[in-house]
């Protein structure tokens, strides 16, 4: 996974949104109650308050350091997300720079020497969809913009043709998060409403990973006019989009009374983990064989699970490497499993209310002399065979607890005569039936009555007559001489069941043995 | 920022919805309807038909059924394939009375709305429509009737209440109707009438002699039967009405016209594509001998495919080709699926012939295979997987490319419990064979099986410094016997006492125990009273060994045993140590290698430091020395390998098999 932050690079960028009054207290006050972009240090001249651009840049800080704690895997060994910083104006990006430090330093820099621009939304887009093509993983794209002086950019976009359109977005793999800096007057509605058209162009319809990060709480609002830019609440809010971006998951590992922290990469918060939300308590249930995993549901998402910090705290001073861990004594007991043949085992487990997985060793597909654990996802739902996996999921599923589809072999299921090969083939299986009278006389009378609970439910009167022709042949076959009779009695109740006249009535047998229609479950 | 929660925004935006929420049926009861219908099978010849090796096929002579029978197997398909993609779709039928009352007959009073379970609600669909067949007495003349048609939207004005139509919520809130919910209740007439503007007169006066346009908007589906010409199907909003449809299907050559018609009806109410599987390899047996290889076709009917572009596919329309690829066995790294794509249920559009039949157990035998789109521009969709899923057939697609989500694997040396080398793999071995669970007899699984599993990991040692009672050699034959899930027989639990007794006599000569200095517990304890320490610390460790696996399959005999540790012990155990070695064991506070630090939790405060000095011992290894050959390795590596004189020394085995 990876993260682009852009940051527009537009006159109106240089535009403050505060009053900066250096002296106020209040003022002081509000500074020291920012969390995360606390770099928003007060200018040495009171009289030049932070610009939209600083802002944007101080984000983007914040957003470098929670990134640093979110783990991906590069090369073997657990780095910080990659960010790509740049800035974007009327030529595409500009400024690009990997680090964080180094992106501040251009900025300082071109601040001095590269002339502000206007916006330009659609160079924007074509130098991402270049750049993507680049990053081999999913990304997020974060675009911090200004709300005002952009009618000339949005009027370009929009003068664009659908399939130009279509060439810009949507961004391939891409989460896009538009963070608009303004006030939130009348005069930024266009703005907005044109960044929720992009965000609809780049998730498609119904769909929403994609986010316009603009609350109203953003700005405080005493009219439609008179509105101001709330700083604390600017700070929640870039808060809030790094949690959602970097957030790290981990999960406590329960085999029974033992217990160990573990950490999923990617993050199932995130949109390469696919936006899941399991619990934070994952009990192994047992282990299954792998041979048998492999004919239930297919599992949707895999995560590598990471051993992870019993003492995030800090509350134990021994080095954590040395310190005994439940995932790795699992590891090297499924891997030890693992080499014996029949053996294989994988580890079912609960992630989620009514949600299951399993967790199995894997190899790293370069060396293959690293191993490691992973977690396959199931997807939600309390049932990864046709029944439910624990007894407390029964009254989920009780309604379709049977839910066995039409085609299934486990189903009764008749087919309904849409083709001759459906007509052909019951009519068939009852033929080859009545051949092995009377031995399998249960059996003929089980299907004669499911065809013709059929025939009657379709007011299908003339299949009687054909399933008569095809007992008549097998008949003149028959050499056991109950097996004629047998299939003489049962032509005579077909026969008035064609003229109507035993409408849903029971088969009974030259032994007197009634067979209802309607006792068996189909 | 929205503010539903994410949690509820990624489970709304993936699940596949259909358009409809309900279908309601109205059959006409006309003489047309029970007269002969045109379209019916031509007979077919031995030869030429691939599903039936009997001879039963030779006399399918010129059948014609009726429009009635016609009728009710489209809706048996349609009820088939919605209940095959989703079990919880609801429909009702209903039918025309001797007084043009409308008859509800399905479901009948006493069933739900929705059907109940699959193995009986196709049961209860043939018993309730075979009382059609009582209603032909009554069958009329005329065509459908205002009042007739009136009877039913009177029946959906009953179902106002029903959660399903409380879309008042598409009216409160426009916005929040979109493509991904329900947002009609289709309505099916089946009719003789031929006059269109009957046709729409009737539904509309019916709708607002009900006042029921407000509740929800209407989609009407007629089907007229027996058209005297053939028509492309028409749809047009019904004037003075709010939100009320009506599409008009001209039935002219027959019965398979209606199924097909039928069909491209559901596609819509469910939002249904079809794709053809091509290409699928089936050998034939030929009589001359030798075995040809042929392809067939297979039609598949599915909720609609999200494109790579993140557009969903238009329903219905025409098939989306996919060529069988390869199968697939197990779980591929490479196969990603695509963002929002979520397994779809599929059914068979014709289960009965033989390609399907040979597809749908392939796939229900656990098999799964790729299947590649041969339209890539026009339908967006390269690849999918079809494959088993809790039972039924799934499709799902993949991304195109070979993404993996693990490619990648950080050394373990630098994880938590990387570095650790001595972990009891043998015991968790073990235990992880004695909770393999069988899908088949043991789902779902009763919480007494979960309570076992505490039971057995009660107390459980990560590594071999965590244990006293496991470093002992002599107590191999007690655990053998304990932990082995084998009967064992009295010669055998006899060994486990004598095991018992030579131990007790360790601790009556005060014999120094292994691994002390290590111990989880005991290594808190200050050395001078930590041997005095060890053996009551031993006794309780066992006695917690045995607890745990008294509930085996051997439970009596473990309990047996038990009690007669006991019965021998010299002194009662000590409570305060079981609950202290418990703790230590779930908190897996191991004080680490580094002995020179741990001080004891016993130490007075006013020892001098000096005298502290004397609680600082370095570990002692007359025991730890076992572990120590030189053949520990790293964790991961070499873990079978044993110097071939140590195989035969049992001592040995217990220790250090997995190093």
């Amino acid at each position: 996974m990876s993260s682009i932050i852009l940051t527009e690079w537009s006159i109106s960028m240089c535009e403050s949104l505060l009053n900066w009054d250096d002296s106020s207290s209040k003022q002081v006050d509000r500074l020291s109650q920012l969390q995360n972009i606390k770099s928003l240090q007060r200018q040495p001249q009171s009289s030049i308050p932070p610009s939209r651009l600083d802002l944007a840049l101080h984000a983007t800080r914040c957003l470098a350091e929670k990134s640093l704690r979110y783990p991906s895997i590069v090369n073997g060994s657990l780095q910080s997300e990659s960010i790509t910083y740049a800035t974007f104006g009327s030529a595409g990006l500009q400024n690009v720079s990997s680090r964080y430090e180094d992106f501040r330093d251009g900025i300082a820099l071109a601040t001095a020497s590269q002339p502000f621009t206007k916006a330009s939304y659609v160079s924007l887009f074509s130098s991402l969809q270049m750049l993507l093509k680049t990053v081999k993983t999913s990304a997020y794209v974060v675009v911090f913009c200004s709300t005002t002086g952009s009618a000339s950019a949005i009027s370009e976009f929009r003068s664009l043709t659908s399939e130009q359109r279509l060439a810009l977005l949507p961004l391939p793999n891409a989460d896009l998060q538009i963070v608009p800096i303004g006030k939130g007057s009348v005069e930024d509605f266009e703005a907005l409403d044109f960044f929720q058209e992009l965000i609809t162009l780049n998730d498609g319809e119904g769909r929403s990973s994609s986010k316009l990060n603009w609350s109203p709480n953003f700005v405080k609002r005493k009219s439609l006019q008179k509105s101001y830019f709330d700083l604390i609440n600017f700070d929640l809010a870039i808060d809030a989009m790094a949690k959602l971006l970097y957030r790290p998951f981990s999960a406590t590992l329960f085999l029974g009374e033992l217990s160990g922290r573990v950490q999923l990469v990617p993050s199932p918060m995130s949109l390469r983990g696919g936006f899941q939300s399991f619990s934070e308590d994952f009990r192994i249930l047992g282990t299954l064989e792998k041979a048998v995993v492999d004919k239930l549901s297919h599992p949707l998402r895999t995560y590598y699970v990471l051993p992870s910090d019993n003492h995030p705290n800090g509350a134990s001073n021994v080095n954590p490497a040395e310190e005994p861990h439940l995932a790795p004594y699992l590891h090297a007991s499924l891997r030890v499993l693992a080499t014996h043949p029949n053996q294989p085992l994988v580890l079912l487990v609960c992630i989620g209310k009514a949600w299951y997985g399993y967790i199995e060793p894997t190899e790293d597909l370069k060396t293959r002399k690293k191993s490691g654990l992973v977690l396959q996802a199931f997807p939600t739902g309390a049932t990864i065979t046709d029944r439910p996996v624990l007894d407390e999921d029964l009254d989920a599923t009780s309604v379709h607890g049977s839910d066995i589809p039409s085609y299934s072999t486990g189903s009764s299921f008749i087919p309904v005569y849409t083709s001759v090969e459906a007509v052909t083939s019951d009519i068939g299986r009852v033929s080859r039936i009545s051949r092995k009278l009377p031995e399998r006389k249960e059996a003929f009378f089980t299907e004669l009555n499911k065809l013709r609970l059929h025939a009657f439910a379709t007011c299908n009167f003339a299949f009687f007559e054909q399933l008569i022709r095809a007992l008549e042949k097998e008949r003149v076959l028959l050499k056991d001489g109950t097996a004629m009779a047998e299939v003489d009695n049962v032509m005579q109740q077909l026969r008035a069941d064609g003229e109507k006249l035993n409408t849903m009535g029971a088969l009974v047998s030259i032994s007197g043995v009634q067979y209802p229609i309607v006792s068996q479950s189909h | 920022m929205s503010t539903r929660t994410e949690n509820s925004r990624s489970e709304e935006r993936k699940v596949a919805r259909p358009n409809a929420f309900r279908t309601v049926f109205l059959l006409e009861n006309s003489t047309a309807l029970w007269s002969s219908a045109p379209g019916s099978f031509e007979p077919v010849s031995e030869e030429s038909t691939l599903s039936s090796r009997s001879s039963a096929t030779s006399f399918v002579a010129q059948t014609e059924w009726t429009w009635i029978t016609w009728i009710l197997e489209a809706v048996f398909e349609y009820c088939r394939i919605a209940w095959d993609i989703f079990p919880s779709y609801g429909v009702s039928i209903h039918g025309s009375g001797p007084n043009d009352e409308t008859l509800k007959l399905y479901p009948t009073s006493g069933q739900p709305d929705q059907p109940s379970s699959s193995t009986t609600r196709f049961r209860d669909l043939r018993i309730a429509m075979s009382a059609v067949s009582q209603l032909e007495r009554f069958a009329k003349a005329a065509s459908m009737s205002i009042s007739s048609a009136g009877s039913v939207f009177e029946s959906i004005r009953d179902l106002e209440n029903d959660e399903l139509l409380s879309a008042p919520v598409y009216y409160e809130n426009i916005e929040n109707v979109s493509s991904d919910r329900p947002f009609y209740v289709r309505i099916v007439i089946v009719t003789t009438e031929k006059d269109e503007l009957v046709l729409v007169n009737s539904v509309r006066e019916s709708i607002m002699r009900q006042n029921i346009g407000y509740i929800t908007r209407f989609e009407i589906a007629v089907f007229i039967c027996s058209s005297p010409e053939a028509k492309a199907p028409s749809y047009k909003k019904i004037d003075g009405l709010n939100d009320a449809y009506i599409t008009l299907y001209y039935i002219s050559t027959g019965g398979t016209e209606l199924l097909e018609a039928f069909k491209s009806c559901l596609a819509w109410d469910l939002r249904l594509s079809r794709t053809i599987v091509t290409d699928i390899p089936m050998r034939e047996d030929v009589k001359t001998g030798g075995a040809a290889s042929t392809s067939y076709n297979v039609d598949m009917f599915h909720p609609c495919l999200i494109t790579e572009q993140k557009t969903q596919s238009r329903p219905g329309g025409t098939p989306l080709r996919m060529k069988w690829l390869k199968p697939v066995k197990g779980t591929t790294f490479a196969h990603v699926p695509l963002d929002d794509a979520l397994p779809i249920r599929t059914t068979p559009s014709d289960p009965t012939t033989r390609p399907t039949q040979c597809l749908v157990g392939y796939v229900l035998d656990g098999n799964a295979v790729l299947l590649e789109s041969q339209e890539v521009e026009k339908s967006g969709v390269k690849i999918c997987k079809l494959f088993l899923s809790g039972g039924k057939i799934c499709l799902l697609q993949l991304k195109s490319g070979t993404e993996r989500v693990v490619d990648d694997i950080p050394s373990l040396l630098e994880v938590p419990g990387g570095k650790v080398t001595n972990y009891r793999v043998k015991e968790m071995c073990t235990l992880l064979k004695t909770i393999v669970l069988d899908p088949k007899s043991q789902f779902p699984i009763p919480s007494q099986a979960l309570s076992r599993q505490k039971k057995m990991t009660s107390y459980f040692p990560f590594i071999y410094s965590d244990s006293l009672a496991y470093l002992l050699p002599q107590f191999v034959p007690l655990f053998e016997v304990v932990a082995s899930p084998e009967k064992k027989d009295r010669s055998e639990w006899h060994a486990a006492r004598n095991a018992i007794e030579e131990v007790l006599d360790m601790n009556a000569q005060n014999t120094l125990l292994p691994g002390l200095n290590t111990h989880v517990v005991l290594s808190t304890i200050p050395s001078g009273t930590r041997r005095a320490e060890s053996y009551a610390v031993l006794w309780v460790e066992l006695d917690m060994i045995l607890e745990a696996y008294s509930n085996s399959s051997e439970g009596d005999s473990v309990r047996s045993l038990r009690d007669y540790l006991h019965a021998r012990l010299p002194t009662p155990l000590r409570s305060e140590l079981r609950t202290l070695i418990l703790d230590r064991v779930r908190r897996h506070s191991y004080p680490g290698s580094n002995t020179e630090n741990r001080v004891g939790t016993t130490v007075p405060e006013n020892t001098t430091e000096g005298a502290q000095g004397l609680y600082k011992r370095k570990a002692r290894p007359e025991f730890e020395g076992r572990l120590k050959f030189g053949r520990m390795g790293k964790l991961y590596q070499n873990l079978q390998k044993l110097e071939k004189g140590q195989r035969e020394d049992t001592t040995l085995i217990h220790a250090s098999l997995e190093l």
